[in-house]
């Protein structure tokens, strides 16, 4: 990936922003992998960075994570998928797409992200085609949750 | 509504409307006919099968989601690149969605762009499929229309912020 873009900056903000929300998380592989930008998942939320760069976001977690994060989200023992949920999961990765703009912004100027979308269901899958494309997976006590990055440079 | 800006809701979404029809009758000489009037969604979507989104950013931030029925997706590519395909879970039909939203989009916020100095810029388009998908609308003013044409129809739908 382009520079400013790397593991180790990844990584911090995805825990760092789960952290400041009472979910600790960790690197489930050491390294990224790549992968066809094909995601399949129960929920998944969609986001991307635009400026000097493009990168489209994937966020991807099964329904009954996504439901234990809201629930620690609203102050709940437990929460059902509903309207608010997908807010609630759409600002969860507002939060930590934001915080890679901001850390990309030391490299990269005029950057903005777009407004999340949030897709939930049995089995949802998206793709892009994109030029390069990134997966990772953290783990937290609550489920897995993978983020997918496809970055289109200049 | 606006969060300020001066244009009211049919001047932000008739771009995408006109582009939709312009650019889908160009590519596959497929008529679409507006089933009804434009409307605002209440809630969040229930996709009709395959759907492609492209989100936007600039001083109008959001979405443009166009989504289509699984028959009118395979229609589509099938005419658009002359083969016959089974499934919208085809590569060259989500390829052949995926350039309709790019280029409809495009075009829509080109439009935009040039009327309103909105200096949109544009996300590379995202496809997606499944069985009773349900599409967030994050609290965004989110408007709707549906396309009819002999295969089935298209919804358009634009959901918008302003700075």
């Amino acid at each position: 990936m382009n520079k400013g873009i790397d593991n180790t900056m990844i990584t911090k903000v995805v825990c760092d922003t789960l952290s400041m929300i009472g979910i600790s998380a960790q690197l489930k592989d050491e390294h990224f992998v790549d992968n066809n930008f094909k995601v399949s998942n129960s929920v998944l939320s969609m986001i991307a960075i635009i400026g000097d760069i493009k990168i489209n976001m994937i966020y991807s977690m099964e329904m009954k994570t996504a439901e234990s994060i809201i629930a620690i989200m609203m102050g709940a023992s437990e929460y059902n998928m509903d309207t608010l949920g997908r807010s609630a999961i759409a600002e969860l990765s507002n939060m930590i797409s934001g915080s890679v703009c901001t850390a990309l912004s030391a490299d990269y100027a005029t950057l903005d992200i777009t407004t999340p979308t949030v897709l939930t269901g049995k089995t949802v899958s998206c793709i892009i085609h994109s030029v390069e494309s990134k997966h990772v997976e953290f783990e937290t006590k609550l489920g897995s949750i993978g983020i997918d990055l496809a970055l289109e440079s200049y | 509504m606006n969060g300020g800006l001066e244009m009211d809701d049919s001047k932000v979404f008739q771009p995408f409307v006109n582009a939709t029809k312009g650019i889908i009758y160009s590519m596959a000489e497929l008529e679409l006919k507006e089933d009804g009037e434009c409307y605002e969604e209440t809630d969040d979507l229930i996709s009709f099968g395959a759907t492609v989104v492209v989100g936007y950013v600039g001083k109008m931030k959001g979405r443009m989601l166009l989504d289509f029925e699984p028959n009118t997706a395979i229609q589509l590519a099938n005419i658009i690149n002359g083969e016959e395909y089974a499934s919208v879970d085809d590569e060259m039909v989500i390829a052949t969605l995926s350039e309709i939203g790019n280029i409809v989009a495009g075009d829509a916020i080109t439009n935009l762009n040039n009327e309103f100095s909105l200096g949109s810029r544009l996300a590379p388009p995202i496809v997606f499929s499944g069985d009773d998908v349900v599409i967030g609308t994050n609290n965004m003013q989110s408007l709707s229309i549906i396309l009819s044409s002999e295969f089935g129809r298209i919804k358009v739908n634009i959901a918008y912020e302003g700075n």
